[in-house]
């Protein structure tokens, strides 16, 4: 399972929004696919790891979002990447960072349903068929799904000229 | 045709630019998405922005892993301790709630069991003490008013052979004896023939069924029951022995598993905003 530790690390990453939290699902992701080893049916396993990523990453969310204890200022606050001093960068390297943010920001304002599709699907550049077994949905749902998702972002992305150079 | 083809699957080629941008579509159906891209600067637009944003989201680096997730005997999930945690918290705060409804609903319930204990063991008393006094105790009951100075046992003793012997002449003269006295007169008579103390157990039901409330005051001189003297005291009994129903460490105590509870809350809710 350790192969698919960077993975899965950087699927709850994305999907939950900080590094603390993502470690948490991480750590009970592997935990509960341990415990649960006799319930693979076969077939991909990296799909089948994922969708209890993403099930650990929607339940630490729905309890937060429950407790109201995140604003939105919050998660982009913790979006923000371990960066070295601009000042030591050359000009294009520091406008590619910032660029990164940018799109890690906007991933993280899609709703969790179009988020995950995301992901799996652009970030991570799982198949169809592992996106949509994931997260246990069928094609038709997926397709819809990142048709939207993709559209709303880059509705919101279409301001910063940078990212269509 | 083409221009049928465009006003009729608009919509759908809308719809369809993703599965196009992913090579998803079926041959037939990808030839029409294209030749609609050609005629439509719109859906031209449309499908190059879609395409990078894709593009862009796929250059996304791997973010590096802050530490190992290996799964060892020795290393348990670290939720596990928030999870103990709040099961913790939560039977304490059943405890909590148990304690403070009995704190609440049993005092009076208390009270009626202490005041019942009292009864229970003012009979024994009064048994005790009439019981070797009985002859004599009877028989000065019967000719002393209520509130008589404390009769000692050898003052019990001697007056129980005088008893006796006026019984036995009041029985020889039924008219001038009180009907309490009638059961009395056949054990007088039967204590002036025998040694008293010999006699007194057998006459000590006797006596407490015919004058239990002046034999209280009667047998009250041994001082061993004081409580059960009489009714003024009986109140006074039953607060102190409610209070002794709940011990004095159990309001301490009650708070303190309060207490407890909602300091394991406050930590919850820290760590649970930390997360």
């Amino acid at each position: 399972m350790l192969t698919y530790q960077d993975l899965a690390f950087n699927v709850a990453r994305r999907l939950v929004g900080n590094d603390d939290a993502a470690c948490d699902v991480t750590q009970d992701a592997f935990w509960s696919a341990y415990r649960h080893l006799d319930q693979f049916k076969g077939g991909s396993f990296r799909a089948w790891l994922l969708r209890i990523v993403t099930n650990a990453s929607y339940d630490l969310l729905r309890a937060r979002q429950r407790n109201a204890r995140d604003s939105l200022d919050q998660m982009m606050d913790e979006t923000s990447f371990d960066a070295p001093d601009p000042g030591d960068l050359p000009e294009a390297l520091v406008l590619r960072q910032e660029t990164m943010q940018t799109l890690e920001e906007a991933i993280q304002q899609l709703p969790f349903e179009q988020r995950s599709v995301i992901v799996l699907c652009d970030v991570q550049g799982l198949s169809y068929e592992e996106t949509a077994a994931a997260l246990q949905i069928n094609s038709g749902t997926l397709k819809s799904r990142l048709s939207r998702a993709r559209r709303r972002l880059r509705d919101s992305l279409v301001q910063r000229r940078e990212l269509w150079e | 045709m083409n221009d049928n083809l465009s006003a009729e699957r608009l919509p759908h080629v809308h719809e369809m630019l993703s599965e196009y941008l992913d090579g998803q579509l079926d041959e037939a159906t990808r030839q029409r998405v294209e030749a609609h891209l050609v005629t439509c600067a719109d859906c031209r637009a449309d499908y190059e922005t879609l395409r990078q944003t894709v593009r862009v989201l796929r250059q996304l680096p791997m973010r590096a892993v802050p530490r190992g997730f290996a799964i060892t005997a020795s290393a348990p999930p670290r939720r596990g301790a928030l999870f103990w945690l709040r099961v913790t918290n939560s039977a304490l705060a059943a405890l909590f709630i148990a304690l403070l409804a009995a704190r609440l609903v049993l005092p009076g319930l208390g009270q009626t069991i202490t005041t019942r204990s009292d009864v229970s063991t003012v009979r024994p008393a009064a048994v005790n003490v009439a019981s070797p006094a009985a002859p004599g105790g009877q028989s000065s009951v019967a000719q002393r008013p209520v509130g008589l100075a404390p009769v000692s046992p050898n003052q019990t003793a001697s007056t129980a052979s005088e008893a006796a012997s006026a019984v036995s002449h009041a029985s020889a003269a039924p008219t001038a004896a009180p009907a309490p006295a009638q059961p009395f007169a056949a054990a007088g008579a039967r204590s002036s023939a025998a040694a008293a103390p010999t006699v007194a157990p057998a006459a000590a039901p006797t006596s407490i069924q015919v004058v239990p409330p002046i034999a209280v005051p009667a047998a009250a001189p041994v001082q061993r029951a004081p409580t059960a003297t009489g009714p003024p005291s009986a109140p006074a009994a039953a607060p102190a022995a409610a209070g002794a129903a709940w011990p004095a460490w159990y309001d301490p105590l009650l708070g303190a598993v309060g207490a407890v509870v909602l300091a394991m809350l406050g930590v919850l809710i820290v760590m649970g905003r930390h997360r």
